[in-house]
Order: C-alpha cells, then structure tokens, then sequence
C-alpha cells in the first residue's frame, strides 16, 4: 500500500495539475509521457547505484514561446546489497567483535513520488527548461545481521552472538532544481535533458554490538545516523506528448 | 485503378497493435467489425462488406445494418483483406489486418459517392484508429510473426508473457501475472489446458514454435467467459492449413560453450559432461486435402538421440557412505569398520563413468473441416514421448540410475464454430490432455523386488541402492479434460447488446506412482559390504534400542540399527472438477459510453483418490466494467472496472491432502529377535561380534527380525518406535478456492502512430487456504499400525480451511506505449510500478504443491505456540516470506524490420532491455519450540516425532531474491526470397543478456534455523562475497542467466 508521504505527494501533485489545468489560458492542458533514467557521474554515496529510473505524466500550458508544465511520478533509485564494515563499530566494554565471522548485510535505496514543477522558454525547434522537484526521495534501508564476538579476557567462555535486524525509512519531501534543454523528435516526441541536483536524507542504522546476546537484540544505544546530501545527475527523458 | 496508400506501414506495431484490443473470451478465435459510412459521415445501410483470407475456407460476405455496423465475432486468428461496396458509391478496403486471438480488430470505411469521387478504389493499410470500446478484459496479442523479430526467452508462451504488462517474475522466475500466484496462471493451445496442474507453469513442449499464429496473454480475465483463474492466462492458437502448399524446415543450434559461465548449472554428476552441439530440426507443412474444404497442418519435430558421458554422484565421506555408521562403542565400531569375512565395504559406484541417453520424438497437427460457408470444425492432436536413461557396464548394484524414464504426453481437441444467423453465433469444444510418467523401476537380478533398501546420508536425504522404488505397473498420471459450448447474440435495446452465455466444464485428474514396491516398505541401513564378484551382500545391524541411542539419529532412522519403514494405503487417482455457468453482456449504450456486466458460477469439488468427495462449493464471480469516451471518437477512453475472480482446485494443491500410499508410515527398529542378537557391545555374544550382525537379504527382510516381546502382554509385537507426524488431514467441506477481487481504473490515448495505456489496478485475495499443523488435543488420533494391529499409532491431523488471516493485495500502476517510429522500426515501452504485500505467497514457486499453497508456518503450532507456550502475537509477522514482491518492472523493444524484395523476405533487428528491482529480504527465524505441554497420549500408544523448532517472520519484510538486474537481449531474423516460388532462406541469431549482466542471488538473506533451536545469519562466503567466485560447488546457484547465444536456419516454401 502507498504510504502516507507518497499519499500526501500524490494528492498534492494531483491538486497542483488540476490547479494549473483550471489556471491556464486554454483551458485544454497538453499532456505528456516521460519516461526517464538517470546517470550520477561521481561516485555515489551511500551505497547507491549511479543510476535513476522514473516516469511521469505533465500537463503544461502554452503561453507565447513559454511554456509551464506541472508533472507527477514516480523516482527510484536503487542500491544493491552490500556488507557494512564493521572495523569501527562500537563494542560494549569488555568485548570484541570476531570481524571474521560477522556480517551485517545491507541494502539502501530511494524511491517514492516526485512532482515537478518547469518553465520551458522555446528557441525555434529547442527549448531550455529549469524547474523544481519535490519529492521522490523516500529513504529506505534494509539491514541484516549476525555478529559474533569474544569477551577480550576469556574468549572461550564469553563468547556473544548478537543479531539484528530492520528497517529504516525516512520522508523525502526533498526539493531538487534542475535545468535543461529538449530536442523535438519525429511525431510529437521529444528527447528532454536535465542536469538534476537530487538532494535527499540518508539514515544509518548505528548498531552498538555485545550489548544484548541472541535474537533481534537491538539495544537502547542503537541510533538511526541521518545525513543531508546533494547528488548531481545527467537525466534523459523521452516524452511522448498527446 | 487500385490506389493505396497507408497510415503507417506494417510493422511490428501494426501486428501488435491489430490484435490489441481484446472483445470475447474465445480461446481459439478472434473478432473483426466496423462501420461503413458515406463521405457525410453518415452509415451506410445495406452495404456489403467481404472478408478474404488464407484462414478462411470462402470469402465471408456480410451486409451492413441501419447503423452501417458489421461484425464477425469469430474468425481463426490471421491476416484478412476487407473490401466494401453499396450501389452508388466507389468501394473501399483495407489490407493486411490482423486479428488476433481473443481480441477485436476494428475498421471503419467511408464510401464516396461516384459523382464526387475519382473512379478507384480506396484501399489503406488497417491500424486502430480508434480505442477498441467493446473491449471487455485487459490483454495483449503477439503474432507468431511479430515474435519472430522479439528476442524474447521463446517464441510461445514465456516470450508472450515476458512483454506483457502487468507480469512480474516471481522469486524462481514463473511469472506473476498482476499479483497472482505462479501456479494460477492458465495456459492452453488450441483450447486444450496444457497448465502443470501440479506445480504451475505448463507441462511439456506444448506447441511447437513455427506452428504459432498467434498469442494472448490476458492480464485481467473480465469477461465473464473467462474463469477459473485469479492471476490470467496466456492462450496459444496454432497455424491451420490453406488452400495452398506451405512449409518450413528450421534447424536449431545451441552449444554449453557458447554460454558465459554460469557457476549454478556446475553439478558433479556432469562433470564430464561434453560440449555436445545442441542441435534440433523442426518441420513445418499445411495445405489442402480437398481444396475449399478440408485443410491440414502438421508439424514435427526431430532431436538426434544424445548420448553424453557423465559419473556416477560421489560417495563421499561428506555424505557419509565412506564407513558404516559409526555407535561410539569401541568394540562394535571396530568390527563393523572391519566387515564380515570375504566381504568389503562398498561405496557403490562412486564416480563410475556411465553414458546418459535421451530420446525425443514430438508430432503436432491440425485438421480444418470447413462444413459449409458458415460452420467450421477443427481437430487438433499432439503427442510427444521422451525416453531417457543411462548405460554403464561398471554398475551392479545402484541400478536405479541405469534404467529408463519414459514420459508421453498426448492432447487432442475438437472445436466447432458456426454462425447461426447474422446475429447468433455458436462455438463449442472438447479438449484432452494427457500426461504420464513411467518412472525407472530397478528389480535387482538376485535381491527381488518386493522392498527398497536404502542409505540414509548425514544431511537425512537418502541413497537408494537396492531400491525399486516405483512398483511395476506404477505409472504416474496427470491430464484433465474440458468442454465448453458458448452462444454469442447480438441484439439491439437501447444501444446495442453483444452478449455471451455458456457453459463449462473441467476435470483435472492425477494418478500416483506407487511408491516403495508392491510392500509399500522400505529399510534404511548403517552401510553395504560387497563380495569380490559383486554378486552378494551383507548389511551391518546392531538392535534398535533408541532414537539417539548409539548416536542413531533423532528421528531414529539413521544409524547402525536398521529402520523398517512400512507405509500405509494404496494410491489412486485424485480429480478436481469445476462446472460453470455464465453470462456476460456487452453493452454499447451511445457512442460516449460502453458497459459490461458478466456473472460467473462455478462449482468447485475434490474427489479422493478413494473416490471420496472432500470438499464441494458454489461461487458467483461478478463483473463490470464501464468505458467513457468523452469526445465520442474513440480517442480518449476512461475504463472503470470491478470483479471478481475464482480460481480452481488444482491437482497439485490436492495431492497434498489426499490419500496416498507414501503418505503415512510407522519406523519399526530392528531387534535381530529371529538371530537371537544380543544388545549391542555384549560380551557375551555367542557369536564374538559384540552384539553385531553381518546380515544376508534374506536376514534383513524376516519380519520376525522386527518383533519384541511386549512385557506386558507377552506377545510379539513389532518394535514400532514413531509414525509420521503430519499425514492425516481433516478437510472443511466447505472448503474453497482462493478468489481475488479486483478494481481498476485506466486511461487509454489513441495515438497518430501508436497507444499509449496508464492502467491502476488493485487486486486483494480471499480465502487463502490455509493448512493448520498443531498439537492441540483435537488434532490427535489413534490409528492401527498396518503391520500389526496390536500396536496403536498417534497420528497427528492437520486442518485445510480457508482463511482470511492470509492476505495477498497487489497495488500496480502499468504504462504501455506501443508506437510506430518509422516505416521499419516500432517501439513498445511496458513500464509496471507494483507492490505484492501480504503473507500469503502459496503457490509462487515451482514444484509447491498442496500446503505450500499456505504461509509457511503461519498455523504450524499457531494454538500450542499462543496459548500453551505463551508465545506472543508479534513473534508472527503480518508479512511473511512473500515472494513475489517486485517494485519496478520495464521493459522496452525496439524492433527495425526491413523488406527484402517483393516477396515478403525481411531482415529484422530486435532489442530487449529489461529491468526489474529485486526482492527485499526477509528475516526467517526459527525459534525453540518447548513440547513439554503436550496432551498426555493414552499408555501404549506410539508417539510421532515430536519438532522442536518452529519458524517466525519479523514484519515488515518480503523475502529478499537479488539485486536489481537488467538484460539486453538482441535477436537478427531474416527471410530471404531466393527468387524460385515462395522458397524463402529462413533463420535467426539470438543472444540473450548481450552484456552478460549476471543475476546475483544467493545473498545473506535470512536467519536460517539451526538444528540446536537457534538461527542465525546464514551468510554466503563472507571471503569472496561479491566477487567472481572460484568455480567450486558452493557457488551452486550463486548467479544466473549468463550471456547465451543460439541461430537457427533453414528454409520456408
């Protein structure tokens, strides 16, 4: 089921359409299909891929060579599973952490609603656009783990195994800018370029390990470790207009 | 002068796009109608409109109404030339439009009259110009041609479904057709369901693929007519005969070292597996047996016979088969290690070299009948037999692996459709399919064949030796027949009525192999010792004195003690049976709006393989749907729908519950009583050997060996220490299939060039059936041991019912854009945003069966667990290990297809890229399980074995698969005129995964339960974890689908 953030996003962008439809001039909105990915030159963080897929439907108005366009869809960017280092984490007083025989296995992406909202300027068969992005960053992690760990002073009897397990989600009401041009294409379609500037929040989950022995044992000095980023990326869209 | 000119040519698209729109539920024909309008733009009454086509035994003339509508619902699906003409006016046409199987071609015509017009005949290429409003469920049409151009995984039913929207893979790759289980998906040819009734999927070739005209996969079965299914179907029509002679030969190439590496398919049993040329040659060919009249096609095709060198599976001490088992007392130990006199212990074959060899042989046909103008009878017939085997001259004992399996699988269909007037429409069939499994059987020359004897290695699985584990005679049957009788009338009252009523019905039967020889028996022992000629044997035994005494296992079965396992019942042949009643009515009420109301019932009845019914139920399905059109030109269509679905009891979910002889079965432990053998470690064996026997055939087979003395009433009873603990079943009689419910809201745009559909779709499931495993005082029974009736068994009962505590809801947001790009090149973009949530994911991987069809565990020990233990609610997720949860599906084809001369030859690029999320992961556990509550079980009365884990799911997760993965895949097909005839040089070069982006999937996923009670991370070699990984046996299913690469050529006439 959608979530309450993708609900509120999806209601929010349904009501600026349908507010930019009954706002314009003509009182027939074009519309338009995109269907978009994304690449992210440098090197992502967070254990994201560099790649970013979306689509969405814009309903824009004409009004001389200027054209304002709202758009709502869907933004996903994925991530694969990885495993966390482990070689800092904090153990409790008196332990230590077999890195060996640990794992804590992750998985991190984000995804969710995205509305937009451009300005296009139209020279000849080109046009440039810049406009806002709200949304489509929806944080999630997924994280596993099984740790296995030693008492420093007597290893074979004070042996611990602690594991864990969650999730961590996170709102993305992110505003992202962006800016680019469009080429015309035979029958009504269109190949659109941006430059997107995607922020978003990550969240770590912080585990402390030898707190707690066996199952699920997430501990009270466990925390979620929340992080402001800014991702640059070349989007490429093929808009089909109708 | 005839003046043609065309909308845009035809490609891909235009193949694709003809046969879109589906109107009925026909699973063998499609449908074709328009309007004829004057330049004015009003209809045209009285004007004739003719059809010609190969697929058609004489033009089919029809003549237009008051509205100037025509419309024959029931066409073989193919390519159809349409021309009209009314007095005063020049004629007009259309060529090349194709109707497609199930769905509804549309093409409207204006007549000019011959005053203003210029004398010629007005011909253009047919393409939707229009959204088909009629339509009355979601589906997509590919002709056999089109797939032709499409790399997809084949040309039949995958390729369909791997391009249709709405379908995502489940977590073993089956497809999920918006949502639904794996298993529900139906699949037929020509009429006939060739669906595997017991795991999903289909069973056998099915069709071959040069003899496709069409196929449909249906995403949402809306009409009425379609049922027994709350996933879809994909329907498959073949090529029928014509008034001319066609054919092809096609020869198909593949090679293992053509393929990237794929570490999974590494097996030691084919480790010197060669790298054979895959080589198969299909035939092709149709035309008239009496011209105008009777038609044929057949088609067939040959498989050398392959002959593959390979070794036997190891013996290993991994496995447990390099020494006899082991007690721990010294003086046994050393004297089993050291065998009987004249006697060596035997690992079998290990590692000897023997040849694999396999058979094919696969026939097809169709006979068209065209009985006059208007009625037309088709049979169809297949059949297809696969003999395979192994030859060795080193083997003597482990036989088994050196006998045949022999499968036939046989279908036959008879189809009739007729029109009765220009507005009633009959078409009725009868179809059969017929699959049996004629399993190895191993009668050794000296043992005999009345019970099995097998090796139970260290991980519990077992090694047949002296086996005949299939009975003679035991033969394993699965099939089902159908037959349906459809009335089809249109009738006029306020607006116009297009209505459907029929009836159906459907049995699906499987018969089981006997199992464990003619006895029903089978005996598990500690190890064998082989004379030098190979020609007799001696078994090691001690006495059975305990589950874990003398470190035999806990269940008691595997150890230096023989175990006698004695099953209970016969087996027979289960059937499932639905019957149904239906009617649909599709309504054009103005040319803004268009309704459907359908109403489905279907009776629904298990039979046992005793003959018992077990469960009878009666379900209405109801359905509707209503299209907008708010311009009332066909240009924007709004499509609101709401139904219900009812799916079937498949085989495969009963044969879980059923009766059947390996179903149940009591342990017996040895006790030597007839050889007067002591405890074992006695010292004062008479026979020196410390309580140990060295045993003939003959010894181990005694029955008087398997008795003991009961103190207390002194007789000789046998030493019957456990029975199975999870056979005996209680079915609701109520109980029913799972239904779905489904709405939907979608938008469709009729474009220049192309189709563009946004499609909402949310679908819940009801009635999961559920299987309840419990220790609960109702749940006991007592049965008598079938090997003495003096003994008592405790058999504990599992419940079937249906629950709605198992949820299943699929929420997807499709986009399908099909367009013409060019003359040559045509596009189609399939974008799927859908979430599977629930714990309800029976039925989603291949080879489930029967309870798999429930959560796993979700009941298992539910009432003991909550209320005897305590244990809390929380401890059970509300999500579960739901496998079929994908986020994100796209796919999106290019296809470039460039005529070669004038005779039909082409030359067509076609490119896939696919790409779909990964599953999340899920966190199994598998807690303690504390039995000490249990009821008290009357004295006397023998115990099953007892679990001591049970496994938990912690919300909120689905089970994860692997990561995000995309494929390119590229297929080059051509036909070439070679200038003599219509012979044409045919073939292709297909590469799938061009980039040979490998599939990860074997990732740390889940806290797999120890057998201590405790689970923890299973973790896959953390050393290498994410790198190539040396090729070593537990990469096994570590990646998948590597780069492969296969051609085809050959000759079309």
């Amino acid at each position: 089921m959608p979530s309450l953030h993708n609900l509120r996003c999806g209601i929010a962008g349904l009501l600026i359409l349908s507010g930019a439809a009954a706002a314009a001039e003509d009182p027939l909105p074009a519309f338009a299909l995109k269907l978009r990915t994304a690449y992210q030159a440098a090197a992502p963080k967070d254990q994201l891929a560099r790649r970013m897929l979306g689509f969405g439907l814009e309903a824009g108005i004409q009004k001389g060579a200027h054209r304002f366009a709202l758009e709502l869809g869907w933004s996903y960017k994925p991530g694969d599973q990885y495993r966390e280092d482990l070689s800092g984490m904090v153990v409790a007083p008196g332990r230590g952490l077999t890195l060996a025989k640990s794992v804590d296995s992750r998985r991190n992406e984000l995804k969710g609603l995205a509305a937009r909202a451009s300005w296009m300027r139209l020279f000849g068969p080109l046009s440039v656009q810049a406009g806002l992005q709200v949304g489509g960053t929806q944080w999630r992690q997924e994280y596993i783990a099984d740790l296995q760990g030693t008492a420093l002073a007597t290893p074979s009897t004070m042996a611990f195994r602690d594991t864990y397990n969650g999730v961590v989600e996170r709102g993305g009401t992110t505003v992202s800018p962006f800016v680019g041009c469009t080429l015309p294409l035979e029958g009504g379609t269109a190949l659109e370029i941006n430059i997107l500037a995607l922020r978003y929040r990550s969240a770590q989950y912080v585990h402390q390990a030898g707190f707690v022995d066996g199952l699920n044992g997430n501990v009270s000095q466990d925390s979620r470790l929340a992080t402001n980023r800014t991702a640059t990326h070349l989007e490429i869209a093929y808009v089909v207009r109708f | 002068m005839l003046h043609a000119h065309r909308g845009f040519p035809l490609t891909l698209l235009g193949l694709l796009l003809a046969g879109s729109p589906g109107l009925l539920g026909q699973v063998t024909t499609g449908s074709f109608s328009g309007v004829v309008k004057d330049a004015k733009g009003n209809p045209l009454q009285g004007a004739v409109v003719t059809l010609r086509s190969e697929a058609l035994f004489s033009p089919r003339r029809m003549v237009t109404n008051v509205r100037g509508e025509w419309r024959d619902p029931m066409l073989p699906p193919g390519q159809y030339d349409l021309s009209a003409s009314a007095p005063g006016y020049v004629g007009a046409g259309a060529t090349q439009v194709r109707v497609g199987l199930g769905a509804s071609a549309r093409v409207d015509l204006v007549l000019k009259a011959i005053q203003v017009a210029q004398a010629e005949v007005e011909v253009t290429a047919a393409s939707g110009n229009q959204v088909d409003k009629t339509e009355t469920k979601a589906s997509v049409n590919f002709s056999g041609e089109a797939l032709l151009s499409l790399p997809t995984t084949n040309r039949s039913f995958e390729g369909a479904l791997f391009l249709a929207p709405g379908v995502t893979e489940g977590a073993t790759g089956s497809p999920n057709i918006r949502g639904g289980m794996s298993n529900s998906t139906l699949y037929r040819v020509d009429g006939t369901d060739i669906k595997n009734d017991y795991s999903g999927g289909r069973t056998g070739t099915g069709v071959l693929e040069d003899m496709i005209e069409d196929v449909q996969v249906v995403v949402s079965p809306l009409n009425a007519r379609l049922g027994r299914t709350t996933g879809g179907a994909v329907n498959v029509v073949t090529r029928q005969g014509s008034n001319t002679f066609a054919g092809s030969v096609r020869a198909n190439f593949s090679r293992p070292s053509w393929r990237a590496t794929e570490r999974s398919e590494w097996s030691s049993d084919l480790a010197n597996e060669n790298d054979t040329l895959a080589k198969e040659l299909v035939f092709t060919l149709s035309g008239p047996v009496l011209r105008d009249r009777v038609w044929f096609s057949f088609a067939t095709r040959h498989q050398p016979d392959e002959m593959q060198s390979a070794v036997m599976s190891s013996f290993t001490s991994k496995s447990g088969y390099d020494r006899p088992y082991l007690t721990g007392l010294s003086a046994v130990d050393a004297l089993t290690l050291a065998g009987p006199s004249g006697f060596a212990f035997t690992k079998f074959d290990d590692r000897a070299p023997y040849t694999r060899m396999n058979t094919d042989r696969y026939y097809e046909g169709k006979v068209s009948v065209g009985l006059t103008s208007n009625h037309t009878v088709d049979l169809t017939v297949m059949r297809e037999t696969n003999l395979s085997g192994s030859r060795g001259s080193s083997s003597y004992i482990q036989r088994a692996m050196m006998t045949d399996q022999l499968v036939r699988r046989k279908k036959w269909g008879l189809n009739y459709r007729g029109l009765l007037s220009s507005n009633a429409f009959l078409e009725a069939r009868v179809n059969d399919y017929h699959s049996e499994d004629d399993w190895p059987k191993f009668f050794h020359p000296v043992i005999g064949d009345n019970i099995a004897v097998a090796i139970k290695d260290s991980s519990s699985s077992q090694r047949e030796v002296f086996t005949n584990h299939y009975a003679p005679g035991a033969i394993e049957i699965r099939g089902n027949r159908s037959g349906a009788v459809n009335l089809k009338l249109f009738w006029e009252g306020i607006g116009q009525h297009d209505a459907d009523f029929g009836l159906e019905y459907y049995t699906g039967r499987r018969k089981f192999a006997d199992q464990n020889g003619p006895l029903h028996r089978r005996i598990y022992v500690g190890g064998v010792y082989v004379n030098p000629g190979g020609t007799d044997w001696r078994f090691p035994a001690i006495q059975w004195t305990g589950a874990t005494a003398y470190k035999q296992s806990s269940s008691g079965t595997k150890g230096l003690a023989p175990v006698l396992r004695q099953y209970f019942g016969q087996d027979g042949e289960t059937n499932t049976f639905t019957r149904s009643l239906y009617f649909n009515d599709a309504w054009t009420v103005n040319r803004h709006l268009n309704l459907m109301f359908g109403l489905r019932f279907d009776q629904n009845r298990i039979g046992d393989t005793t003959g018992d019914v077990l469960a009878t139920n009666r379900t209405f399905s109801p359905r509707f749907q209503a299209k907008f059109d708010p311009t009332g030109e066909g240009r924007d269509v709004v499509t609101f729908s709401a139904a219900k679905f009812n799916d079937d009891f498949v085989t495969g979910f009963t044969s879980g519950f059923v009766t059947r002889a390996d179903t149940e079965y009591s342990n017996v432990g040895w006790t030597g009583a007839a050889l007067g053998q002591p405890l074992p470690g006695a010292s004062n064996d008479p026979l020196g050997l410390a309580g140990v026997r060295f045993l003939s055939y003959a010894d181990l087979v005694n029955l008087e060996n398997w008795k003991r003395v009961d103190p207390v009433t002194g007789k000789k009873v046998f030493n019957t220490f456990a029975t199975s603990s999870s056979r005996r079943f209680v079915i609701d009689p109520a109980l029913r299939p799972p239904t779905s419910r489904e709405l939907s809201l979608g938008y469709t745009r009729q474009l220049k060039d192309g189709k563009l559909s946004l499609t909402y779709v949310n679908r819940v499931w009801d009635a999961a059936i559920a299987v309840s495993q419990d220790y609960t005082p109702s749940q006991w029974v007592v049965a008598t041991d079938p090997l003495g009736a003096d003994v008592k068994l405790a058999m504990q009962t599992q419940r079937i019912f249906n629950s709605d505590a198992l949820t299943r809801v699929y929420n997807g947001l499709e986009v399908d854009l099909q367009r013409s790009l060019s003359r040559v090149w045509s596009l189609q973009v399939s974008l799927g945003y859908s979430t599977t949530k629930g714990n309800d994911e029976g039925g989603d991987v291949a080879g489930d069966s029967a309870a798999d069809r429930a959560p796993r565990d979700y009941f298992n020990q539910r009432a003991h667990l909550l209320g005897t233990l305590g244990v809390p609610e929380a401890s059970f997720s509300p999500e579960g290990y739901l496998l079929a949860h994908q986020l994100f599906k796209a796919r999106v084809s290019l296809v470039g297809r460039f005529p070669l001369g004038t005779k039909g030859g082409f030359l067509s690029y076609g490119w896939i890229l696919q790409y779909a999320t990964g599953n999340r992961f899920s966190a199994e556990d598998s807690a303690p399980l504390n039995m000490q509550a249990l009821p008290p079980i009357a004295a006397g009365v023998i115990n099953p074995t007892l679990p001591v884990t049970y496994s938990r799911f912690y919300a909120p997760r689905g089970a994860y698969g692997w990561n995000d993965h995309y494929t390119v895949r590229f297929k080059l097909a051509y036909e070439v005129p070679l200038g003599f005839g219509k012979t044409r040089f045919i073939g292709d070069v297909s590469v799938y995964n061009l980039l040979n982006h490998l599939i990860q999937t074997s990732w740390d996923g889940s806290f797999l339960g120890a057998s201590s009670g405790s689970g923890y991370l299973q973790a896959y070699d953390p050393s290498t974890y994410g790198t190539t990984r040396p090729g070593t046996v537990d990469t096994a299913g570590y990646y998948r689908s590597p780069r492969s690469v296969s051609f085809s050529l050959g000759l079309k006439f």
